[in-house]
């Protein structure tokens, strides 16, 4: 009997030693108070979950009744465990502060609570990788919605910045993950239309101003495509970080957005644009890059540029000019830089394999010209330099009628770039463009010699001595 | 004396005047938030509908274009409310904004109610509800009134609510239950 009487004794001893048990809630909540005001969040949390055990007994105190306090005690409460949260990025304590505010906006339907469970859930999605929970934006919505009205309808500072974070989640909710499509972005791309609207009753300072138009044409570009605009304007971004600082990882980000910017494009228009940007970067990485991959990364962007170039074809209509010309320039280029790189990677044992390898790639441009040649299927910034290049091709393979035929396309087309005909040649050239036909002379004249050409050789040996004798000029102005 | 009374019932006046003009201007604040958030629901459904046009419709879209417009119309019912309170039941425009968004909310219910029998019931709720703030109005009823917007549906252009409950509630299945309940 005793040891059972000793037993509750200690007991309550326990009970009533435990912390908070012989204070009120009172005394408990102006404490919470001060310890959130200075920061202490742990102290805040312990507080709060001492009230709310002291609420749940039989007899409470009075306090617990009173709306005001007990919305204020969750408010601390969710508040703080968002603070621990923040420190400790343990996701239990974000559903804890999550919880919290939702029971305190159960208890009182305060739109700033609203604005902030909902940032916390659509914070919770992007962090667990779960694009289909919208529940965030749905809450955070009402909450604007709330605080806009509470302000009598007109957007305050505060307002303004809350509808930028909203902005900012929805986006990045919608490429939540980055490599699926949970959702179909369309109320994602919705509510950035609507947040840029609600921003937009009130004068913008230009920086806002430029942000918010920036996102409402991200919403509704390509078909509403917000997903894909997000990549796109990243890939862009990357791209300009790549370009400073042509290294792998870099190029990898770039890469990466890019081709997600592909993969999540609606509009052919954009799909080609995509494949155009790849292709573009990838050249500049195999000309520019650190440590780079040349074969791969010509490969890979000889790859996309024929991708690009397959829906110019299927699609003409739906792509723009200026698109249309920058895909040919890219796929153009990719083919010379991959030829050239095979035409000088040739070793004394695998030269001819190198060589009709560069050939093989070459040909993909080229089409039957109707008089027993070949031409490019279409003419490119630069286009000539590859007829020039599949020449020397031509001459080491031995390969008398396509070296010839290109040599002769290359002469032609340098010729018609320039605005000049052969009289013209002997008269108006100017030093300049003298230096540069005198290459595409000097490679004919190469190539004449060696398959026997005799009448070639006979028309071209004055075109040569004119052109050597006007380059020269510029050496020595040059040299001047 | 005279010209005391005289004062101060010139002060009297003035003061009536200015909560007058107070109170109409609360009123007209009011009326043009009830339109803006209407024009926000209308917008709300005509997105739901392209999105439902497509073969990809997301539930959890769906879902979340319930609740949004749902948010909105909640707004349209706490200004009305407010209103009925401060000038009566007198108050046509109101009713009026305040049972289309109803009747749109009850349709978007509808959107759903196949896989969420819950959504049924909420859009019956809804629907009895818009009819009953026109209950003992004399005017011409909410349904067959021309609607101050267009609502596009594909390639459908709707002016009238009566038009697009036909077309979206084909089997009457709302006009059923709203006589089952008076039955």
């Amino acid at each position: 009997m005793k040891k059972y009487v000793l037993f509750a004794l200690i007991f309550q001893i326990w009970i009533i030693a435990q912390p908070g048990f012989s204070q009120d809630v009172r005394s408990l909540y102006d404490k919470v108070r001060t310890e959130y005001e200075s920061a202490n969040f742990g102290t805040v949390v312990n507080l709060c979950k001492q009230i709310i055990q002291r609420c749940e007994q039989n007899y409470p105190d009075a306090e617990c009744r009173y709306t005001d306090v007990m919305k204020n005690v969750y408010r601390y409460k969710g508040f703080s465990e968002f603070r621990i949260y923040s420190q400790e990025q343990d996701m239990d304590q974000l559903e804890e502060a999550i919880n919290s505010l939702i029971k305190s906006y159960e208890l009182y339907g305060d739109p700033e609570i609203s604005f902030n469970y909902g940032y916390m859930q659509s914070s919770r999605a992007i962090k667990l990788k779960n694009g289909r929970d919208l529940n965030g934006l749905v809450n955070a919505w009402r909450g604007i919605l709330g605080l806009y009205a509470r302000d009598e309808w007109t957007v305050s500072n505060d307002l303004l910045n809350k509808l930028k974070i909203f902005i900012q989640q929805a986006v990045e909710i919608s490429i939540t993950p980055p490599d699926s499509a949970f959702t179909t972005g369309r109320f994602t791309s919705f509510m950035i239309r609507l947040g840029c609207d609600l921003a937009r009753k009130r004068n913008l300072a230009n920086e806002d101003s430029l942000f918010f138009n920036v996102y409402y044409r991200r919403a509704i570009d390509d078909e509403y495509n917000l997903r894909g605009n997000e990549w796109r304007a990243r890939g862009f971004e990357a791209e300009q970080l790549f370009v400073n600082n042509p290294d792998d990882s870099t190029y990898r980000v770039c890469r990466g957005y890019l081709e997600l910017a592909l993969r999540f494009a609606k509009s052919t228009q954009r799909k080609a644009e995509m494949l155009k940007e790849l292709t573009k970067v990838a050249l500049y990485m195999e000309k520019y890059g650190k440590n780079t991959r040349r074969e791969t990364e010509l490969q890979y962007a000889r790859e996309k540029a024929s991708q690009a170039y397959t829906i110019l074809q299927e699609h003409h209509t739906d792509i723009p000019r200026d698109l249309e010309n920058e895909i040919k320039k890219v796929y153009g280029n990719s083919i010379f830089r991959l030829v050239d790189y095979y035409f000088s990677i040739t070793t004394a044992k695998d030269r001819m394999n190198s060589f009709y390898h560069a050939r093989r790639i070459g040909e993909e441009l080229l089409v039957p010209d109707g008089q027993g040649g070949l031409k490019q299927k279409f003419s490119w910034e630069g286009y000539e330099d590859l007829y020039l290049k599949l020449s020397d091709v031509g001459y080491e393979l031995g390969d008398e009628k396509f070296a010839v035929d290109m040599v002769d396309k290359a002469w032609k087309a340098i010729l018609e770039i320039n605005h000049i005909t052969i009289p013209q040649i002997y008269s108006s050239v100017n030093p300049q463009t003298a230096k540069e036909l005198l290459q595409f002379a000097q490679v004919y004249q190469q190539i004449a010699e060696r398959f026997g050409l005799q009448s070639v050789l006979h028309w071209l040996r004055p075109i040569i001595k004119t052109l050597s004798s006007k380059s020269y000029l510029t050496t020595k102005q040059g040299g001047m | 004396m005279a010209y005391r009374i005289t004062l101060i019932l010139l002060f009297i006046f003035i003061c009536w005047q200015n909560s007058l003009l107070s109170q109409s201007m609360i009123e007209t604040k009011f009326e043009q938030q009830m339109v803006e958030y209407e024009v926000d629901v209308v917008r709300c459904y005509n997105e739901l509908q392209k999105f439902l046009d497509k073969y990809d419709r997301n539930i959890v879209e769906m879902i979340a274009f319930e609740n949004l417009l749902s948010i909105y119309v909640d707004r349209i019912l706490e200004i009305y409310n407010t209103m009925e309170r401060l000038a009566g039941s007198s108050l046509e425009t109101y009713r009026g904004v305040a049972a289309r968004a109803l009747i749109f909310r009850s349709l978007t219910y509808l959107e759903r109610s196949r896989q969420a029998p819950e959504n049924f019931e909420k859009a019956v709720n809804d629907y009895k509800h818009a009819l009953q703030l026109y209950k003992t109005s004399t005017t011409i009823p909410i349904m067959n009134k021309k609607l101050p917007y267009e609502v596009w549906i594909g390639r459908k252009m709707y002016s009238r609510l009566a038009d697009l409950l036909d077309d979206k509630n084909k089997d009457f299945n709302l006009l059923n239950s709203i006589k089952d309940i008076n039955e």
